[in-house]
């Protein structure tokens, strides 16, 4: 199964855009003078080809996972480490600072189709289920579904989803 | 039914779809212009691969068809950004959106169905099943409908609708999470254009 090779590829040209942007902060700045162009057209090919969008604007921590692709939008906002992302997501916003972004913990299962924004606080290992708008903030192990978002079951193994 | 057959049934339902059924619709343009036939055309001799692997235990002797079906892939997936499972049953005469984002592992969905873009069906995590979708369905953009289910035949899912729980047939759905508003709703008008911006207020009308 061609499991998210194409979420890879977006996470990797995020990943790049990052690096670049850090070097141009150090001296090393010529080097990457010529490089931004790559990473321009990797970021729009990967935005328009596979309709998933991770701004640079976004602080997303290590080991994402992002299951199918189309209509991913991650901006503005801060991940935690091993987050799962589901198509049609819209986590934060382009017109808000991040300060006033989403915050996400570690090991958080966004669903598919689920809208994140504002200025709200998911805890570690908190589940959104699939169509969820989340308005307040999520506490730690708690699932949460619907528009808007409830909880339903405030301490949910996402493990097991995590490794599918 | 073979491939062939289904696809000409589904280009047929796509021409009345789209044109309105008028003979000046080339064939050609047709099947070069729509992203939504091409996967159809796609899911199809994938499905054919993977009935093959089921009955036969072996590939199709056919090295051209998985070169295609191999090239194909890539070129689709940007294309259409959509993801059908190779083991949905598709009747003919199913139209899936042009505009793609469509991310679907039914069981099986029915003939005369219509499928908008940004929709997912798939496998519930709680209940491991995916669902039935019946004949002559409308289901509206942005729509996930999960869960070992059964959308029965003529049903309407209106725009955005979350459902992981069966609705009768010829019921309209509607929200998140999906609620009948309707029952005994005739959707062949809906089903007779492309329309899909739709609200409860149309549905009063009787469009």
């Amino acid at each position: 199964m061609l499991v998210s090779i194409y979420g890879l590829r977006a996470s990797a040209i995020y990943r790049f855009g990052l690096k670049l942007r850090s070097l141009s902060r150090s001296p090393a700045i010529v080097l990457t003078l010529p490089l931004w162009p790559l990473y321009w057209i990797a970021a729009a090919i990967t935005r328009h080809g596979y309709g998933i969008h991770l701004s640079l604007s976004a602080e997303i921590g290590p080991g994402l996972y992002i299951g199918h692709l189309g209509g991913i939008y991650v901006g503005h906002c801060t991940l935690g480490e091993q987050c799962s992302i589901g198509q049609q997501t819209k986590i934060g916003d382009p017109s808000t600072a991040k300060a006033n972004g989403p915050r996400l913990g570690s090991r958080v299962w966004v669903g598919a189709h689920s809208k994140i924004q504002g200025r709200v606080n998911i805890g570690d290992g908190a589940t959104i289920g699939a169509g969820a708008r989340v308005l307040a903030d999520v506490p730690p192990h708690t699932l949460v579904m619907g528009d808007p978002a409830r909880p339903i079951n405030r301490d949910y193994d996402n493990t097991s989803l995590l490794m599918l | 039914m073979s491939i062939r057959q289904a696809l000409t049934a589904d280009a047929t339902f796509y021409r009345q779809l789209r044109f309105g059924n008028r003979r000046s619709a080339l064939h050609g343009f047709v099947w070069l212009s729509s992203t939504g036939l091409f996967l159809l055309a796609m899911h199809r001799t994938a499905y054919f691969f993977q009935r093959l692997r089921r009955e036969q235990g072996r590939r199709p002797k056919l090295i051209i068809l998985r070169v295609l079906l191999a090239a194909g892939r890539p070129f689709l997936l940007f294309r259409a950004k959509s993801d059908i499972s190779g083991v949905t049953k598709v009747a003919s005469g199913v139209y899936f959106s042009d505009r793609g984002q469509l991310v679907i592992g039914a069981r099986s969905i029915g003939s005369g169905t219509v499928i908008h873009h940004a929709v997912t069906i798939g496998m519930s995590t709680m209940t491991q099943g995916t669902p039935h979708i019946g004949a002559n369905v409308w289901i509206g953009p942005d729509c996930v409908i999960y869960g070992n289910i059964e959308i029965g035949d003529g049903a309407t899912l209106l725009p955005g609708t979350v459902l992981s729980k069966s609705v009768p047939p010829r019921s309209v759905v509607k929200g998140n999470p999906g609620r009948i508003i309707q029952l005994d709703f005739d959707n062949s008008k809906l089903r007779s254009s492309l329309n899909f911006a739709l609200d409860v207020a149309d549905l009063k009308s009787g469009d």
